[in-house]
This record gives structure tokens, C-alpha cells and sequence, in this order.
């Protein structure tokens, strides 16, 4: 395991990875936070681990899909799909010009 | 000699006509529909919905990757690619990542053979458009299954990059599993493209599999939307790398955009080695395995494929390479050809033909469009007898006919005489009218020459 | 017709055999809820009633998508936000005749362990409104133990439904994980949620859970396990064998030790067998917890960028925040293998040992929280608080096993202890059978009663 001591230039890399907005304050806070919580799950190191396979599900369902058929039961109206937006336009959901 | 040799890779994106989509029983046919009228709290990426995936998605990326000669990964998981973007509402794509469907494949375009690096299965985003200061997003597409073929960077030049794609989307048309069609964005293309300096004239001859090494770089290039400017794209981003190259610089790492109009490649962002899309196993979606039986069930349903057909007709059937070639770009139009040859056996009937070669002569038919191909087999095939028996001619009739028509018609046959020999195909003409088409029109040509010389 | 502290099957009876309508019914709650609601903040929401005849009414955790009806996950980023669909567990409810009294508060997202970091202000518990009801289900928990609803549906993906449970004096039951869909529950660890019922009786649990269980379409994760009878197999009178590891007893409360050795005791002489068994040490699965809980989180949280729904994410409290960066981070590039991967490899340790213990044994006995209510405000004390409140909980969830806790003594300041029975996967039958049991002999030491003196009508 990595020996972590976050620096402030990855915690705003996070941030921006994240796309959560980080006051000064909330960057200092978390660099601090962040590197007591990685300092207490090293424990983990002294687990062995080699030969495990990683568990991805806990239930050992396998090959489950739905059947490729033309009837939709979950078909939202455009009223529906558009009800929650803020920023709307003739059907369309609307953002800041990206290109 | 050209210093630079160029080494590209290509990443082409197939959209599956399936009926819904991949996680949810919404239309993939959403080409034409009114914005936004498509959706469901899957696609939409509502909070609380769960993706399921489309059986049948799955089974035809299957049959693809075994018609590209892959490796058909027994156990194989849907993962989480992470990017924030409006067309993305999950803020992930459900996509596969380091046990995709398939892998480590061959097609062989025109005599040369292409590595196919993998094949895998995800979901495809909504439709962005930009007008004025705004940014219009539309998810009916949100949620389509999209095959992505990833070859090893083994193209050299434009040309194969194109007959690799006409190879490929004719494949994907045989196996019926897409439209793949360029303008409508059921096909894209993303090649990446480098330029490798040549050293010494003997290092040309080496492939990047013979173990040229790879350039430190790479242009994605995005925006290509149609068969017709993949030439263009890929040869002006060939130039321009050159240009740069030459200059002892090295090209920036990046994505490019392609303007069709001016037909130059543009900036559109960086392309960072290591943008971070913090792949993990999807949760929400238990693994897939593949017992033999299941697969060999699918593997069943591979047609004939283009190639093998091609060399059938050419070896078997004695065709000319390139109308084998013609007439098997279509898998329908290939089968339809093969019916009618079928059925003619069955009437046994004395036709008047010029070669030996049937098999040929209907080929030429139907690819100059002598007859249509929109009959039905038993009227193409009728059309076809009726064009070409022999027909049983009163001669006396035709010998009295052909002097009438000589008779009525002094001023052509004058023009004959005084040189003009076109003329002649009047009189045959009106001849083969008076008779009804029951008359050999090359006959008809020969005896009025006769008579009037 | 004293209405007070009765079970929702007493309910259902009497709205059945027309001793009482259920607009009766819901116009009681909906008194209580005017009355009581505004001090202990149990609901963000309150519904109109619905004309129905034979509707039972309620409460639902705000992580539910109920169509028409806001949803906010406790969060303000889903202020206004209006779900156009309705979840399966929901769904099922409602076609079984209940109708929704309101949406009960929780932690934002279900990050917590105390319902302090809802955007919308805490809950209060009903035992000691200075004090957290536990969390994130809080809001459930403490309607249902103040009687502002019977019943109330809340989400569990280590310790959110047990922990408020046992802060409150209820019955929490936690199903296996694929047991009941998770099709419109707002999604926070997407390999540990588990919907499951807040109640005051055994008989109640058992009866939403097979309302509520069982495969959906709409669910990959949902199992196609049939649905166990589980109300009519309570009356059955099996002994089960039963497992103690010293491990869960290290570190906590003595009271809390002294309430559920006791307990223990009551069942062995019920005829229950106890053994010693011996579990990886849960200080373990607190760090296994912490990485995989966050980094799903921060995936799960992706979603919210106001664009479809939702307020910008400037808007997320600063709890997720730091949720979001830290499972960022476990994920990223470089440190992939080193956290992620090796969290889901240590989680497989924990499953493999398990199912070595369940071979031998039918359940897992143990005190449900290390300690009970803490005061409002004494969380922040804690770097992850939550975790460490739900190191008792945290490996059962990780290897999805299902569990109950039922309330078994109050402590010197008059707090409810809870204990936990886990069971192995889907095995709820057997764990509603034990609590059944447990309560036909104890009552539960009128504790689920007592409360009750404090919120009359």
C-alpha cells in the first residue's frame, strides 16, 4: 500500500477529478481528514492477500440480461424526462455553449 | 524518399440494431425521433435506476468478434469508465474495460491481414448540439449499444484504412447486426495517427509488429462522418504531422476534430496519456460467463462471410475477381444472384447466349442493371428466358415484313446507302415491332444489310 | 378506540374487519405527526392521504424514489427534485395496499451513522431528544419508535438500518443483499444496499419483507430466490445454534456487554446452543468498509450535475464531499490495486470466513453499536464516525448477509441497547423465527412500549 501523506496539489486534483468545488478551508480540512482515514485503513496490509480473488459480487448470480424485445414499459414523456430540469429549451436540456 | 512512414490505429465504434437499448428496454432506433422522446429513468441516469444488459447486444458482439477471428473471452464484465460530461448522465459509460468480449483477432481486407486488438460492448451517449451561447442536449440515443473495434496501429496510408472499413462494414452488413452506415453515426471512425521517422532505407520495410517501434505520440482524430472524407482526414493529418516533423518538432499529443468543409483537421483538446477514467467492475451488473454450448449455439449463426463467399464465386463459379467482388458487398444481392442461377438450372432451357459462362453472363445482368434486381427470382428469371430464347421465326413472315419495312421507309434506307450505318437500327427496329419481338434481332440486322447491298 | 402502540398487523386487522377505517387511521398518524413532528424531525415530508379503503399507512426513507412524491436523500442537491418513477420496493407496497405517510430524514446520501449530516437538519431520538437517533436511517427509526407511523422502509449498507434501530428500541431488519430490489433506491454502495423494514414487532418485519422480497426485472443484483413464507414460519419452534466471537465484544459499552450477555443467556435457556466462534477481528472491516463504501460512492455520486435534475454540485454537504474524494482516490490511477482491488480481496477473506462459521452455526450473536445514543454534536469528535459506530456491522454487510436487531435493555440513562442476530444469506426465515421467539419470551422488556409513555396522543 501506497504511504500517503496527501499534499494539498492532490487533494485540489481529486477536487477537480471529483468536480466538487474546494474552499481553502475544505481543502485544508480534507488533506487532514483524508490522510488520518488512508493511515487507518493500512491495517489492511496485514491481511495476505495473495492467491484471493477480489469479490465483485456478493451474490453469485451470473448472466442476467433481459430479452431484446420492442415493448417498453419504463417509457418516460418528454414532460416526464424534462420535469426536473432547470434549464430547459423545446424539449432539449440546456447547458453553457462547450464547443 | 518519403522519410516518414506513417502508423495508424484505428478505433471504430458500430451501433447494434437491436430493438431496445442496452441497459434498458428503450427504442435503439431513436434516428429521427423528436428530442428527449426516447427516454426512460435508466438512460436518463435518474438516481435509483439500474442498468440490465440487452442478451441479444451481448450474443452479437459475440458473433462479431468470432467473424474477426477473436478469441471469445469465456468470463467477461461490464466496468465503469468515469468522465463528467452533459451527454453522459451517469457521469460514468457503462463500457468494458480489462475482460472485454473479445480479443486478439485477424481480418484479411484485400489480400493483406489487419490485427484486431479487441472487441467490446458499451453504451453510447446523448446527442449534444451547439447553438449560439447554448449547448442543447438530447438523450435519445443515451443507452444505444455500441460495438468498439480497436485494430493494432498496423495502417500505413489512407487507402487501407478505407478498404479496411468498406471490409468491415460490409461484414457488419452480412452478419445483419448494424446498418453501419457513416452518415447516420451507426459507423464511426476514430483513427490515431503518428508518423515514425525512417532511419535507413532498410527500416522501411519493417511493420510495427515486426517490431518498428512506436512512435511517442499520437493524434486521435474525431468527426469523421462520412466514407468519403476518410482519405481526406487521414491524408491532410499525414501532411500536417509531416510538416511539423520536418521542422524537428514533435506533434502535440491530442484530439482532433475534422472540418469537412475546409477538409483540414482541427485542435479540440489534449489528449493526456493518462486522463483518468477510474475503471472498476461494474456493481450493478453480475459477470458474464460463456459455456461451450452457448457459444458454439451463436457461432452457428455466422453466414457465409463476405470473403469466403467472393472465393467461391471466383473459384467455384468462375467469376471474374471483380464482379465476385461487386456482387457480394451485399449479402441479399449475392444470395438473390445464387437463386436466380439456381432456378434457371431447374427450367432447363436452351438459351442464346454468346459465352459458355452462364454463371458470368447473369452476373453482368445484374450488375449492369440489365434486369431488376427488385423481382422477385421467378420474374428476373422469366424476364431473362423471355430476353434470351431463341425464338422460333417464321421466316417467311420475317422475310415479307422486313421487305415491307425496306419499302415504307425510302428516306433511311437512303441514309444507310449514303453512309450513315446507324440508320440501320431503325429498320431493325420497326422490324422487331412487326414481329412482335418474335424475331432474332441480329438476324434481322444481317438479312436487311443483305438486302440492301 | 386507543389506537396507540399498535402493530400494523393489529391495524391491518381492524381496518379489515371495518372496526375502523384506514382514513381513521391515517388521520391518527398524520395528529401525531403535527404533534411531535417539528421536535424530532423524523419527516421531511408529509403526504396527503389518498382515498383508499384499505390503506395502511408508511413511512419511507427519503432515499426512495416515490413517483409524484419529493425525494431528497437528505440532501440539497435533490431539493425539488420529483422522481417521474416509482421504486420497486414502493412499487410492491403500494399494490399490497399501503400508502405513504411521508418521507422520513436521514444522513445526506446515507453517509452517516447519526442523521446529522442531512442537509435538512438532524432527527431527534425520541428516548432523548439531545440525542442522535442513529443513522443514516434515523428518520425512520425515530417515527417509527415515537409512533408517527407503524412501519417505516429504510436502507441499510452497513448498519443503517440496525444502528438506528438499536439507538431507538426497535426492530431493524437488514435482508440479505440481492434479497429485495434495489430498482429506485438511490444508490450509495451499490454492492451493499439492502432495503429493509423499521418495526415494533417481529410479525410486522416479517410481513413487509415478503411484500417486498424477491427477483426484479428491473434489479441484476435481485435474486431469483423464491420468497420464504417468513410470517407464517415464525410460530415454528426450532433451536438454532448460536455463535458468539469474543472480537465483536472488544472495546464496547459495559452496559451494553451486560444487556446482551444477558440476552444471551435467555436464549441459551430457551434451548438454544452457544458457542465460542472466532471471526476476523471487525477493526479490519472498517478499513475494507471505508474504501469500497467510498469509492462506489464517489462513482454513484456522478450523476449529479444539475444538468437532468438536481441543484449544481456546489450544493453537496461537505461529508459527501469527503466521501467522494476519498473513493476518488482509491480508484484512480496508480493507487487502484493498492486500495480498490485490495479492499475486494480482503472482502473475500471476510465472505470465505463466513461461510466456514456457518456451517457449524445457524446465527451470529452480538451487541449491534459498541455504545448507545451519543449526544448531537458529539460525532465530529470521530475522523469517520460512521465507521467506527458500525465496526459491529460493517463485516456481516460487506459479505451481504442478513440481520435483525431487536432491542434488549436500556442503559443508566435510560438509552436502548440493541443486539444483532446475522444469519447467513437468505436465511431471514430463521432470524425472524429466533426474534420471535426472543419476543414471545421477553416482550423485548416492554421497551418498544415504554417509549410510548412519552409521546402520548
Amino acid at each position: 500500500m501506497i504511504n500517503a501523506a496527501l499534499t494539498k496539489e492532490e487533494i485540489i486534483h481529486l477536487g477537480k477529478l471529483a468536480k466538487m468545488s474546494l474552499s481553502d478551508e475544505e481543502i485544508k480540512r480534507f488533506q487532514k481528514q483524508l490522510t488520518q482515514t488512508l493511515d487507518y485503513i493500512k491495517n489492511l496490509q496485514e491481511l495476505n492477500t495473495e492467491n484471493v480473488e477480489a469479490t465483485n459480487h456478493t451474490v453469485a448470480s451470473k448472466n442476467v440480461f433481459f430479452e431484446d424485445k420492442e415493448e417498453n414499459k419504463r417509457l418516460l414523456s418528454v414532460d416526464e424526462a424534462l420535469s426536473n430540469s432547470k434549464n430547459k429549451k423545446n424539449n432539449y436540456f440546456v447547458v453553457k455553449r462547450l464547443i | 524518399m518519403n522519410k516518414y512512414q506513417p502508423v495508424i490505429g484505428l478505433e471504430i465504434h458500430v451501433e447494434l440494431k437491436t430493438k431496445s437499448k442496452m441497459f434498458c428496454q428503450c427504442s435503439a432506433n431513436y434516428f429521427g425521433k423528436k428530442p428527449n422522446t426516447n427516454t426512460c429513468p435508466v438512460c436518463l441516469g435518474l438516481p435509483g435506476a439500474l442498468p440490465v444488459p440487452n442478451k441479444k447486444a451481448v450474443e452479437w458482439t459475440i458473433l462479431l468478434g468470432k467473424a474477426l477471428n477473436c478469441t471469445i473471452n469465456k468470463v467477461t464484465k461490464f466496468d465503469r469508465k468515469h468522465y463528467f460530461y452533459p451527454d453522459l448522465p451517469k457521469g460514468y459509460q457503462i463500457s468494458q474495460y480489462d475482460q472485454p468480449i473479445a480479443v486478439k483477432g485477424e481480418f484479411k481486407v484485400q489480400g493483406l491481414k489487419f490485427k484486431i486488438t479487441r472487441v467490446h460492448l458499451e453504451e453510447d451517449t446523448g446527442k449534444l448540439i451547439h447553438l449560439g451561447g447554448e449547448t442543447l442536449v438530447d438523450f435519445n440515443r443515451s443507452g444505444v449499444p455500441l460495438v468498439e473495434i480497436v485494430t493494432e496501429p498496423v495502417f500505413n496510408n489512407a487507402d487501407q484504412v478505407k478498404n479496411f472499413l468498406e471490409g468491415l462494414r460490409t461484414l457488419v452488413r452480412y452478419l445483419d447486426i448494424s446498418d453501419a452506415d457513416m452518415e447516420k453515426g451507426s459507423m464511426r471512425l476514430e483513427p490515431n495517427i503518428s508518423l515514425i521517422k525512417l532511419k535507413t532505407q532498410y527500416s522501411k520495410s519493417k511493420t510495427i509488429s515486426q517490431g518498428l517501434k512506436l512512435p511517442n505520440y499520437k493524434v486521435e482524430v474525431k468527426n469523421i462522418n462520412s466514407f468519403k472524407y476518410v482519405k481526406q482526414a487521414i491524408e491532410y493529418e499525414i501532411k500536417r504531422q509531416t510538416e511539423i516533423l520536418k521542422k524537428e518538432e514533435t506533434p502535440k499529443q491530442e484530439t482532433r476534430g475534422f472540418d469537412e468543409k475546409k477538409t483540414v483537421t482541427y485542435s479540440q483538446r489534449t489528449k493526456e496519456e493518462a486522463r483518468d477514467y477510474r475503471y472498476f467492475p461494474e456493481p450493478d451488473i453480475p459477470t458474464l460467463e460463456f459455456e461451450d454450448k452457448y457459444l458454439a449455439s451463436i457461432y452457428k449463426q455466422i453466414p457465409e462471410l463476405p470473403q469466403a463467399k467472393m472465393n467461391r464465386f471466383i473459384g467455384k463459379l468462375n467469376l471474374k475477381p471483380i464482379d465476385a467482388f461487386i456482387l457480394t458487398r451485399d449479402r441479399k444481392l449475392a444470395e438473390y444472384y445464387e437463386q436466380v442461377i439456381s432456378k434457371l438450372k431447374t427450367q432447363n432451357s436452351k438459351l442464346n447466349l454468346k459465352s459458355e459462362n452462364l454463371n458470368q453472363f447473369i452476373a453482368n445482368l445484374i450488375i449492369n442493371k440489365k434486369i431488376s434486381t427488385n423481382l422477385f427470382v421467378e420474374e428476373f428469371v422469366e424476364k431473362l428466358l423471355e430476353q434470351f430464347t431463341p425464338k422460333d421465326t417464321d421466316q417467311k413472315l420475317l422475310d415479307a415484313t422486313i421487305i415491307r419495312i425496306i419499302v415504307a421507309n425510302k428516306k433511311v434506307v437512303d441514309d444507310y446507302k449514303s453512309g450513315k450505318k446507324n440508320a440501320i437500327m431503325f429498320l431493325v427496329g420497326q422490324v422487331m415491332r412487326a414481329m412482335k419481338g418474335k424475331a432474332d434481332a441480329r438476324l434481322v440486322v444481317k438479312i436487311i444489310k443483305d438486302k440492301l447491298t | 378506540m386507543k389506537l396507540l402502540g399498535l402493530s400494523l398487523l393489529e391495524l391491518k386487522n381492524l381496518i379489515e374487519t371495518k372496526r375502523i377505517s384506514s382514513k381513521e387511521v391515517f388521520e391518527y398518524f398524520l395528529k401525531r405527526i403535527k404533534k411531535y413532528n417539528a421536535k424530532l424531525n423524523g419527516y421531511l415530508t408529509i403526504c396527503d392521504y389518498k382515498n383508499n379503503s384499505s390503506s395502511l399507512p408508511i413511512a419511507v426513507k427519503d432515499a426512495f424514489c416515490t413517483k409524484g412524491i419529493r425525494t431528497t436523500a437528505g440532501s440539497k442537491v435533490l431539493d425539488d427534485f420529483i422522481p417521474p418513477y416509482e421504486s420497486t420496493v414502493t412499487k410492491r407496497l403500494l399494490k399490497n395496499n399501503f400508502l405513504t405517510l411521508g418521507k422520513t430524514n436521514m444522513d445526506a446520501w446515507c453517509h452517516g451513522s447519526s442523521t446529522e449530516t442531512s442537509d435538512y437538519g438532524t432527527s431527534c431520538n425520541p428516548w432523548d431528544i439531545s440525542r442522535s437517533p442513529g443513522g443514516s436511517s434515523g428518520g425512520s427509526a425515530a417515527v417509527v419508535a415515537s409512533y408517527l407511523a407503524p412501519v417505516a422502509i429504510g436502507s441499510e449498507t452497513a448498519g443503517s438500518i440496525r444502528q438506528p434501530a438499536a439507538w431507538t428500541g426497535v426492530i431493524g431488519l437488514k435482508p440479505t443483499y440481492g434479497r429485495v430490489s434495489r430498482y429506485g433506491l438511490i444508490s450509495m454502495g451499490s454492492s451493499l444496499d439492502s432495503p429493509g423494514p423499521l418495526t415494533l414487532s417481529v410479525a410486522d418485519a416479517a410481513y413487509i419483507l415478503e411484500i417486498i422480497a424477491g427477483k426484479d426485472q428491473f434489479d441484476g443484483t435481485s435474486v431469483n430466490k423464491p420468497v420464504s413464507c417468513y410470517k407464517k414460519s415464525l410460530s415454528l419452534k426450532k433451536k438454532f445454534k448460536l455463535g458468539i466471537s469474543e472480537e465483536y465484544f472488544e472495546g464496547i459499552d459495559e452496559e451494553v456487554k451486560e444487556k446482551v450477555e444477558q440476552s444471551i443467556k435467555i436464549l441459551e435457556k430457551m434451548g438454544h446452543s452457544v458457542s465460542k466462534i472466532k471471526l476476523i477481528h471487525p477493526k479490519y472491516s472498517i478499513s475494507d468498509y471505508t474504501i469500497i463504501q467510498r469509492s462506489e460512492v464517489s462513482s454513484n455520486l456522478s450523476r449529479y450535475d444539475g444538468i437532468r435534475f438536481g441543484n449544481p454540485r456546489t450544493y453537496f454537504g461537505s461529508e459527501a464531499k469527503k466521501r467522494v474524494m476519498l473513493g476518488t482516490y482509491s480508484l484512480s490511477y496508480g493507487y487502484y490495486d493498492a486500495y480498490y482491488k485490495k479492499a475486494q480481496k480482503v472482502r473475500t477473506l471476510i465472505i470465505e470466513d463466513f461461510k466456514k462459521i456457518f456451517k457449524d452455526i445457524d446465527a451470529i450473536i452480538a451487541p449491534t453499536t459498541p455504545i448507545t445514543a451519543i449526544k448531537i454534536g458529539k460525532s465530529a469528535k470521530y475522523p469517520f464516525f460512521g465507521e467506527i459506530m458500525d465496526v459491529l456491522v460493517e463485516a456481516s454487510s460487506m459479505a451481504g448477509l442478513c440481520a435483525i436487531n431487536i432491542p434488549v435493555g436500556l442503559d443508566k440513562n435510560n438509552l436502548p441497547i440493541g443486539m444483532q442476530i446475522v444469519g447467513s444469506w437468505f436465511n431471514e426465515q430463521m432470524l425472524l423465527n429466533l426474534a420471535y421467539q426472543f419476543e414471545k419470551e421477553t416482550d423485548f422488556f416492554g421497551i418498544t412500549k415504554k417509549i410510548l409513555k412519552k409521546y402520548p396522543d
